[in-house]
């Protein structure tokens, strides 16, 4: 990391993120003064985009050779008050919240009660969308059976694709008046010859933008005295003469023809998941090559462009949520998620150079964003697979790895083309999508454990004390345990409907009122079709239901099975009464459920035969059901940070899980259930059909101490190998930390997974005698990086 | 036909090449004081009081220490793993306790994983009779053949048998094309004496040639095991092996197998 290097990345991590309200201001602004008469939602949403992009502040660092900002500093994050408006009470939250905060400033707040609120309030998106709901969706969503992305962020959860690095917007342009003289636009309606005005509209915008900087730039190259500084500014002003307007033809210009577009979708609107550049190392690959050959470009200015591109990214934290979600500490990523490796387009390999080049990037840089990943296929090297492990080693829980061959079947099961599953990966957390071509838009989380609370209850609900569901038959009065599972199915498709039908109302709410016409200039094939992104107008759309917890639901179920009805030791009136009573005095019973019932993870044939059985009934009644967007609903099973929040709103389960605890997350094991070792771990989770499914999470701890030899590496690589041969979507590993060595003595329950590793042998941690532990936990210390 | 074991694992990083299910089995004919892995003693099932660690509480329970295993359980279960063991070179291990305790089993075992090309390792500290010792040896891909002491006096104070019959079971075994991985544990003033560490190597310079050495240097995690088992552990206070030592005794070695490895 050179001088520059260091120095931007230290103004990045110390930046304090703040609340910036220029964004809110210009936008309120505009629809206040310009919009009044305008009949198009499609083109108010361009001209407000170009009114953003025509008076926000340009910022740029002395230091820096990439540049746009979203806010008018590092960190300094727009609020998106159309969406959904931020109270008072909210930026105080954000203010002054433990983690996770965003400083407000007075000036933001005087310009929060006395513009921004009194314009929005009761007009947002928000208020529509809820509005729009039936009463089971709000009752349902009130007690935490599923969430809705879209009720605080704009559908996104999109990457960029070959079309946005092989095209400048003139390009883009020539490409609209085209279609505007084709024969198909005869059959065009209104709204479609509006969309494509807005598209235009957009795309000038953005090369307004990109002056802007161009003139900003030159009054840093007059005022400049450093003869380096003036080479770099002049370099900088000729980059950003070119792009976007014109197809990028360098190496840097890719990087910056990238980021003004990138800068530009997260001004437009908040999409869920921030935009993300997809397979960096094959779009710049070529560049990069042929540069290195014309002695144009030297590995290490690659880098070091790399490396100020990377610090973009930090520079954007996540925009804050709004309502009692203001309280829960949330993340500041936004999940931009750089691929790594896999396939071509026409199948090869596509490790290069640069996908190492890009490792060195990730472990150098050490930031929080963007997060990273590999993609392996089966055509990839070995060695790929190592470097990556390398990184994990350091600890800081990245890259993650993906499983391509997994990928295109799944994409290919949806229906892509070949080419178009091979250019695609993952995204957010573990989303599979066709990168540039599809716009796939995660709806919500889905608390699969909730629902079988209610059904242990007959649809009632302990916690908000009122019958949420369809009356069906107790836990008590079903007389055998295929009776009760039936009543949970019965449970899942009422609240499945329910989703499904405040997602219809939801993407068609998107469609009327938010269009982005600047992202669909990005994505195949929004131009041609003259349709919004966010109306369907993608060569492919569909629509995620995210399941979360498959872990505890598969545990209670199987608890339930043995101990109720196999075994006869337990009696469904002394489970309900233990579990209703949050296991107080029934703290045998509690050990029992926890440590002798078959658990998910282990390669139990009785745990992992109900964790197939949810995910048949699950996937069945969510996938190939049509969506708004003439695309269909799919499943994915992943949790970010849901199942802390979907543990809170659930009560004591039979797995012995206590009230308000987190459940299990992604498809990994319950916290501490898998002590049997990876392999059992890759067997229970290799029996699912991912390929079925849109990406599936797994996650898996390790000692720092077990990446000590080349030999356990080795086997490492061999395990990812295997997981991905019984297609395995995704794995990642934490590698634990002292802090969560200590967690572990303090809740020995919890870590009943923890393996300490030593030649020959290994043990429990939570058996090992204190004194052992904190020898552990000191020597882990000392091995952090 | 079955067995009695008490553990199989997968992923032991230092059990043979690649991903492998290791089979622990119970019965051992020595009590080296520096055992890691007492539960293998003691030849039957055992109950041991045990607790359920629940937060800051623990709820009392039996644990049982042992169970038997029938010949087709075990390969189902080898089974089960096998394509970790394509994928990764990997395949089974049969350790211990002594595993040629339950020699018949053993046998019966490595012939079926033959059959189904698995491959096999046997883990053995060389002791036992010889008519079985070579037919398990013949029958298995790979040995991890363990040395400790060399001197007879000291063999027998720290392990409680004579290694006579080891050394010879060794020597014949070297001289078969069965591939060996020579395991020698380090422990402080045990068998890392100076006599010791060059009997050993004298020793390994007349059987020939050797392909690996696995140097297994002294950890006391293993402390905690004895008393759940009821058992006394002599080696208490002896700290972790010193990583400076191990890799002296790595370069004395370093001459006599391609290579010489030291366990995690």
């Amino acid at each position: 990391m050179n001088k520059r290097i260091q120095n931007l990345r230290k103004i990045s991590l110390d930046a304090i993120p703040v609340i910036s309200s220029e964004r809110a201001l210009l936008i309120t602004e505009y629809y206040q003064k310009y919009a009044v008469n305008q009949s198009s939602v499609a083109l108010r949403r361009a001209e407000a985009f170009r009114h953003l992009l025509m008076h926000k502040e340009i910022y740029i660092h002395e230091l820096e050779i990439i540049v746009g900002e979203r806010g008018p500093a590092p960190k300094a994050t727009p609020t998106y008050p159309e969406i959904s408006l931020h109270s008072l009470d909210d930026l105080h939250i954000l203010d002054k919240r433990e983690k996770v905060s965003f400083k407000v400033d007075q000036a933001t707040f005087e310009i929060y009660k006395n513009k921004i609120i009194p314009f929005w309030k009761g007009q947002t998106q928000r208020d529509k969308l809820f509005a729009s709901m039936s009463d089971n969706w709000i009752r349902a969503y009130q007690a935490g059976v599923f969430t809705e992305f879209q009720e605080q962020r704009a559908p996104g959860h999109t990457v960029a694709g070959k079309r946005l690095f092989k095209m400048g917007l003139l390009d883009v342009i020539e490409e609209i008046k085209q279609v505007k003289q084709s024969n198909a636009s005869k059959g065009f309606d209104q709204s479609q010859w509006e969309e494509l005005e807005a598209m235009q509209l957009t795309a000038e915008a953005m090369i307004a933008y990109a002056k802007r900087h161009v003139e900003a730039l030159e009054i840093q190259l007059h005022h400049a005295t450093d003869p380096i500084r003036k080479t770099e500014l002049e370099e900088m002003i000729g980059v950003c003469k070119r792009v976007p307007a014109f197809a990028p033809q360098t190496f840097h210009e890719m990087l910056q023809h990238y980021w003004f577009i990138h800068v530009g979708i997260i001004s437009e609107l908040n999409p869920w998941d921030s935009f993300n550049p997809g397979r960096l190392d094959q779009h710049l690959w070529p560049f990069y090559q042929q540069e290195l050959a014309a002695g144009t470009l030297s590995r290490d200015r690659a880098k070091e462009l790399l490396q100020a591109f990377w610090i973009k990214f930090n520079n954007h934290p996540a925009p804050p949520k709004v309502g009692v979600t203001a309280l829960e500490s949330n993340t500041y990523t936004d999940f931009a998620l750089i691929n790594i490796g896999g396939l071509t387009e026409k199948g090869f390999d596509a490790v290069n150079d640069l996908s190492y080049l890009i490792l060195d990037v990730i472990e150098e840089m050490r930031l929080l964003q963007p997060s990273s990943m590999v993609q392996i296929s089966k055509k990839n090297p070995d060695r790929f697979v190592k470097r990556a492990l390398q990184i994990v080693k350091t600890g800081f829980g990245q890259p993650s790895f993906f499983n391509t061959d997994a990928i295109i079947q799944q994409l290919l099961r949806q229906g892509k083309t070949i080419e178009d599953a091979r250019n695609g990966g993952a995204s957010g957390c573990v989303e599979t999508g066709a990168f540039g071509t599809e716009a796939y838009t995660l709806s919500g989380y889905f608390n699969l454990t909730k629902v079988l609370e209610l059904a242990i209850y007959g649809g009632f609900d302990p916690q908000s004390k009122q019958q949420l569901g369809p009356e069906t038959l107790p836990l008590e009065a079903c007389d055998s345990f295929e009776v009760f599972y039936q009543q949970f199915v019965r449970q899942l498709a009422w609240f499945i409907n329910i989703k499904m039908d405040g997602n219809l109302k939801i993407e068609a709410l998107f469609a009327k009122y938010m269009p982005v016409p600047f992202l669909s200039l990005f994505i195949e094939d929004c131009v041609q079709n003259a349709e919004d992104y966010n109306a369907g107008g993608a060569r492919y759309n569909t629509s995620y239901i995210q399941g979360v917890g498959l872990g505890s639901i598969t545990d209670n179920l199987a608890a339930i099975k043995k101990w109720v009805y196999d075994f006869h030791q337990i009696s469904p009136e002394q489970l309900v009464t233990a579990i209703r009573n949050d296991f107080v005095g029934f703290e045998e019973l509690r050990a029992k459920l926890v440590y002798e019932s078959p658990k998910w993870g282990n390669n139990d044939k009785d745990a992992d035969q109900q964790a197939l059985r949810v995910f048949e009934d699950f996937f069945s009644l969510v996938d190939g059901r049509a969506n708004h967007r003439k695309g269909f609903f799919r499943i994915n099973l992943l949790p970010t940070t849901s199942h802390v929040y979907f543990g809170s709103v659930t009560g004591a389960m039979p797995d012995g899980r206590l009230a308000h605890q987190p459940l299990s997350e992604g498809i990994s094991p319950v916290q501490g259930a898998d002590v049997k070792g990876p392999v059992a771990v890759l067997q229970s989770a290799g029996k699912l059909d991912h390929v079925r499914t849109g990406g599936t999470l797994l996650n898996q701890k390790f000692l720092p101490a077990f990446f000590d030899s080349d030999e356990a590496c080795q086997k490492l690589v061999q395990l990812i190998r295997t997981y991905f041969r019984l297609d395995g979507h995704h794995i990642q590993f934490n590698v634990v930390d002292a802090h969560t060595l200590r967690d572990a003595q303090k809740n020995p329950e919890q870590y009943r997974d923890l393996i300490v590793r030593v030649a020959g042998y290994s043990d429990y941690f939570n058996d090992l005698g204190t004194d052992l532990q904190n020898e552990i936990i000191a020597r882990t210390a000392h091995n952090a990086c | 036909m079955k067995a009695i074991i008490f553990d199989i694992r997968s992923f032991s990083v230092h059990d043979g090449p690649g991903i492998r299910t290791t089979f622990f089995f119970k019965a051992c004919p020595l009590r080296c004081v520096w055992c890691h892995n007492p539960e293998g003693f003691h030849p039957g099932i055992q109950k041991v009081a045990g607790t359920h660690k629940m937060g800051q509480s623990s709820v009392p329970c039996i644990k049982q220490v042992g169970e038997i295993i029938t010949l087709n359980q075990a390969i189902s279960k080898a089974e089960a793993d096998r394509v970790f063991y394509e994928v990764s070179g990997g395949g089974i291990t049969l350790s211990g306790g002594e595993p040629l305790m339950q020699a018949d089993f053993v046998i019966a075992l490595l012939e079926a994983a033959h059959q189904l090309d698995i491959h096999t390792a046997v883990d053995t500290s060389g002791y036992a009779p010889e008519s079985e010792f070579q037919e398990v040896m013949t029958k298995t891909d790979l040995v991890l053949f363990d040395l400790k002491i060399m001197e007879d006096a000291q063999h027998k104070k720290f392990t409680g048998k004579s290694n006579r019959l080891i050394l010879e079971n060794f020597k014949w075994l070297m001289r078969q094309k069965t591939e060996v991985i020579i395991r020698i544990p380090l422990i402080d003033d045990i068998t890392d004496t100076p006599q010791n560490l060059e009997a050993i190597r004298t020793l390994l310079i007349h059987t020939g040639a050797i392909q690996r050495i696995d140097l297994l240097p002294y950890h006391q995690t293993a402390c905690n095991k004895y008393s759940r088992l009821g058992l006394t552990y002599k080696l208490k206070q002896m700290p972790n092996y010193s990583v400076e030592k191990q890799q002296q005794i790595k370069t004395f070695f370093n001459d006599l197998a391609p290579m010489v490895t030291i366990g995690a």
